[in-house]
């Protein structure tokens, strides 16, 4: 099924399109984009229920950008009523000529604005409202019983389900872009004690849809709970340098914390991303190929058809065996940098400003089978579950934080497991080393990415398995 | 329609439904933003948000409704779907209104407006030419940013609480981006009150900041002594201060459950919530139930005195809120959060801490709090950057290590505190203050 409009863009389209065009008899370029979201969580453990609405994600108004002589201007609300229409006129006026009449701006071209009208949604096979908050916490607390009966002295499992529904609006001269969308994604964390160690493991399902993840989340628990058994008699990792293969879940977090950002064009306008004197060049080994669109045909949590400057969503090359061909880009940095836009220009919500963001970034499969990866590493490690990951746009530096590792000899897992986990190093280095890639991917969306440590937005990261040479600690 | 307005019209419409118990929330936020880039306005931008929530209690049960549209339709939509949804409820939890006749601070008047578009504009261009003009080494990608906020929250209820409260700044902040031809480093200095004298101290400290990690080289790993600077003991404050709300010690998410009246720390911690911090932007006399709020000590001298508590989390421990209750926004449940919380200073000026950590790492900077600290298990392993320590003195600068450990093992490891505490320069409601800290116990890793 797909999501259905939303009532409020709907009855207020009239309205939105009134104050572009009152915008437009002023100013050469203006737009609008309206939001309306509805966001929900859900939890259930040991310590109890908790049902919540979102209220960082779950809002509603809108944003204009009018652009002027040779820059722009952005005013943000969460009413619009006609008798506000002059006096957000006479505030856009006032600071563009504050900034205008007295000072140079930043040249920055107008935006192409190309003509374009569709109105498109995702699909969804569970509506989560129609099955409601007790539905929900009965399936999150099927969840937890599953856990314990694999393992009855679990200290504890939760189980978390977050549904985010969106739709959004953009109007501009030539454009009447409309979109409904619905992410939804469900975490599990189950927690052992041996002695005075406490270990957990944890992982997230999610997808561009409804509330049929749930029913994913429930063929991964007995592999989480064989995991936490392993995790409990783990040690200690001797720091080095290792022959590793990493699980589709840390390629992704390669992916996107050591490369993603480095491409993120807005920073290329700035210098700030050493990215933008290797376009052209080798920076990866030559079996790595990696994309970022909203609009990769996977049923992504960043999936959508437009983006929040009204450009139509993209899937951008970004390294072409091993050479990087291209970053992603904001409509604004495409201007200033002479370049096209590439759907990536995204805001946390309509009262945030637009950045370069990831959407879904993702390696390519190759030929290896994960079996002959494992096989053909002598003395290493397979790095699995990661847990957080730091960028470094301007020097390309890796750190990310994996959960554990376990010890590969002679081509065998050996049953012995290290945690927990850093790797460091220089990010061409690394992907350099990459030997092999698996001929499957996986992709998970369970978290968000912030920007300078704000302005999330919800992204999704995976891709093969890869075998790599990597430092750790 | 003005909140004052919208209010009369609010209770009117509560009276007329019969409800007897019910509270009218609102909050507004205004604020507007421009910054430079290659001597030029890079962007403009402003926002204007507002709204309210009513909440009743009918037979037991809170409903709750909110609107951002401050009309008269409104004000009778939102009383009947409120109760509406009260009625929806079977929670079996108990729900509190604040009760008025409570003593509430008196806090100071702003009386300074709050400077115009032109003057943001004018500013934030000369604070960018003072960037370029204080180093050659200052690269295209410095630039500044200066605006205004301002916001509104008040509270009105059934039970005798009517409350106001405006405040508003004006900041700005430098970043200096700084090459010596081959590497490329920045860094930033936010200040409040935008003055001649405030933009030559950031910019200053920014590019000196910047120049410092541009020689930084890579850390060893070892165990060492460690100073956390105040902004590195800040960042952790932020992050574990969730510990210490009561709602997350009665949902079993934090470890000082259970542990009010027992030692959590080093006899020399003493932790202090501050709603009237002198430099707080924005301090409050009363919090989102509309109760005063106060100044108390955490912990003292080592021992947790206290969580934070709202009327809901006191009424199920038995005792009094400590004023701490909060609200994301005016549709936003009600919780809990710090007001300014203060690690007290000690008695060691920086020379003596550099002396006592002889050999270790002086931590500067802690970075990716929202991934690699624990809030639950006080686990934390976060890329840090920072100084060695050398014959009692900063040595060279160093980058890209690791500082592992857990925030509740390093209260109770704490050797020594400096003698002034710094606050965070551009905070919200919540705001930290920290000195330097000479902790045993956390592991360095770098090369």
């Amino acid at each position: 099924m797909n999501v259905l409009p939303s009532a409020y863009l709907t009855g207020q389209k009239p309205l939105f399109r009134k104050l572009l065009d009152a915008l437009l008899e002023r100013y050469t370029y203006a737009s609008v984009l309206a939001e309306d979201a509805d966001a929900r969580n859900y939890s259930v453990s040991g310590r109890g229920t908790d049902i919540s609405g979102d209220t960082r994600f779950g809002k509603r108004g809108f944003v204009v950008r009018v652009y002027e002589g040779s820059g722009y201007a952005e005013y943000s609300g969460n009413l619009l009523t006609e008798a506000m229409i002059p006096e957000i006129l006479g505030r856009i006026g006032e600071e563009l000529e504050a900034a205008d009449t007295r000072f140079r701006r930043y040249e920055t071209p107008v935006s192409a604005d190309e003509p374009l009208t569709f109105q498109k949604a995702s699909e969804y096979e569970t509506d989560p409202r129609a099955l409601g908050d007790a539905g929900i916490i009965g399936k999150l607390e099927a969840l937890r019983a599953q856990a314990f009966s694999l393992k009855a002295d679990l200290v504890d499992a939760s189980a978390r389900f977050n549904t985010h529904c969106y739709h959004k609006l953009f109007l501009s001269r030539d454009r009447d872009l409309m979109q409904d969308c619905m992410w939804s994604s469900c975490a599990v964390q189950v927690m052992a004690r041996r002695g005075e160690e406490l270990k957990d493991v944890y992982r997230s399902f999610s997808d561009l849809g409804g509330a049929e993840v749930l029913e994913r989340a429930s063929g991964g628990i007995p592999e989480m709970v064989r995991t936490l058994e392993d995790l409990l008699g783990s040690e200690p990792l001797p720091p080095g340098t290792y022959e590793c293969v990493c699980t589709p879940e840390v390629t992704g977090m390669i992916v996107h914390e050591a490369f993603g950002h480095g491409v993120e064009m807005d920073m290329f306008v700035k210098d700030r991303a050493l990215a933008k004197s290797f376009i052209g060049q080798p920076v990866a080994s030559p079996l790595v190929t990696m994309y970022d669109g909203a609009d990769t045909g996977y049923r992504d949590v960043a999936t959508f058809f437009f983006d929040d400057e009204g450009n139509t969503a993209g899937n951008t090359l970004i390294i072409d065996r091993g050479i990087l061909v291209a970053g992603i880009c904001d409509e604004v940095s495409a201007s200033r940098l002479g370049t096209k836009p590439t759907g990536n220009g995204r805001r946390e919500t309509f009262d945030h400003k637009a950045y370069t963001r990831m959407t879904n970034t993702y390696f390519t499969a190759g030929e290896s089978t994960p079996e002959e990866m494992i096989a053909s590493v002598k003395d290493g490690l397979l790095l699995e579950m990661p847990s957080s990951g730091m960028e470094d746009p301007k020097n390309w530096g890796i750190q990310c934080m994996v959960s554990f590792a376990r010890e590969i000899k002679d081509g065998k897992l050996t049953g012995r497991v290290f945690s927990p986990i850093v790797l460091t190093g220089y990010v061409p280095d690394l992907l350099k080393s990459i030997s092999m890639v698996s001929d499957t991917v996986e992709h998970s969306g369970g978290g968000y990415c912030g920007k300078g440590y704000k302005e999330w937005v919800k992204v999704s990261d995976g891709g093969p398995y890869i075998k790599a040479s990597i430092r750790l600690g | 329609m003005d909140y004052n307005a919208f209010k009369e019209l609010v209770v009117r419409a509560a009276e007329a439904a019969g409800l007897k118990d019910y509270e009218l929330y609102y909050s507004a936020a205004e604020s507007t933003s421009v910054s430079t880039y290659k001597h030029a306005i890079n962007d403009f931008s402003s926002t204007l948000e507002g709204g309210v929530c009513f909440r009743t209690l009918v037979n037991g049960h809170m409903g709750y409704a909110s609107t951002e549209s401050l009309t008269e339709d409104e004000a009778e939509a939102i009383v009947k779907r409120a109760a509406e949804n009260a009625l929806l409820l079977e929670t079996e939890e108990p729900e509190f209104l604040g009760e008025g006749g409570g003593t509430y601070r008196e806090l100071p008047k702003q009386e300074e407006a709050l400077p115009d578009a032109a003057f943001l504009v004018r500013s934030v261009l000369q604070c960018e030419q003072m960037l370029y003009d204080e180093d050659p080494a200052v690269i295209d990608g410095s630039g500044a940013t200066a605006g205004t906020e301002s916001s509104t929250v008040a509270i009105y209820n059934s039970r005798g609480i009517d409350l106001q409260d405006s405040r508003s700044v004006a900041f700005f902040y430098a970043e200096a981006v700084v090459s010596d031809g081959e590497k490329m480093s920045n860094a930033y200095e936010v200040k409040t009150g935008i003055t001649e004298e405030h933009m030559k101290e950031a910019v200053s400290k920014s590019v000196e900041e910047a120049k410092q990690k541009l020689t930084a080289e890579v850390a060893p790993t070892g165990s060492a002594p460690v100073i956390l600077s105040p902004g590195a003991m800040r960042s952790l404050l932020a992050v574990y201060s969730s510990a210490f709300s009561a709602e997350n010690a009665q949902k079993g998410l934090s470890l000082l459950a259970g542990k009010e009246g027992t030692a959590v720390a080093s006899p020399l911690v003493t932790l202090v919530d501050d709603p009237f911090y002198p430099e707080s932007l924005f301090p409050r006399a009363f919090d989102a139930e509309g109760m005063p709020t106060c100044t108390k000590a955490v912990i003292e001298n080592g021992e947790l005195k206290t969580l934070l508590y709202n009327l809901k989390t006191a009424a199920v421990a038995g005792r009094k809120t400590t004023g701490n209750a909060a609200k994301a926004g005016y549709a936003a449940p009600v919780g809990i959060r710090p007001f300014t919380f203060v690690l007290k200073p000690g008695d060691k000026s920086e020379a003596e801490l550099l002396a006592m950590a002889d050999g270790g790492v002086y931590v500067d900077e802690l970075q990716g709090t929202h991934a690699g600290a624990n809030p639950i298990s006080g686990d934390f392993s976060l890329q840090s950057m920072g100084y060695l320590i050398r014959d009692g003195k900063k040595a060279g600068a160093v980058k890209d290590f690791t500082t592992a450990g857990n925030f509740f093992e390093l209260l109770k490891n704490i050797r020594a505190l400096g003698n002034t505490a710094e606050k965070d320069k551009f905070a919200g409601v919540s705001g930290f203050a920290a000195p330097a800290v000479l902790a045993d116990g956390l592991s360095i890793a770098g090369k």
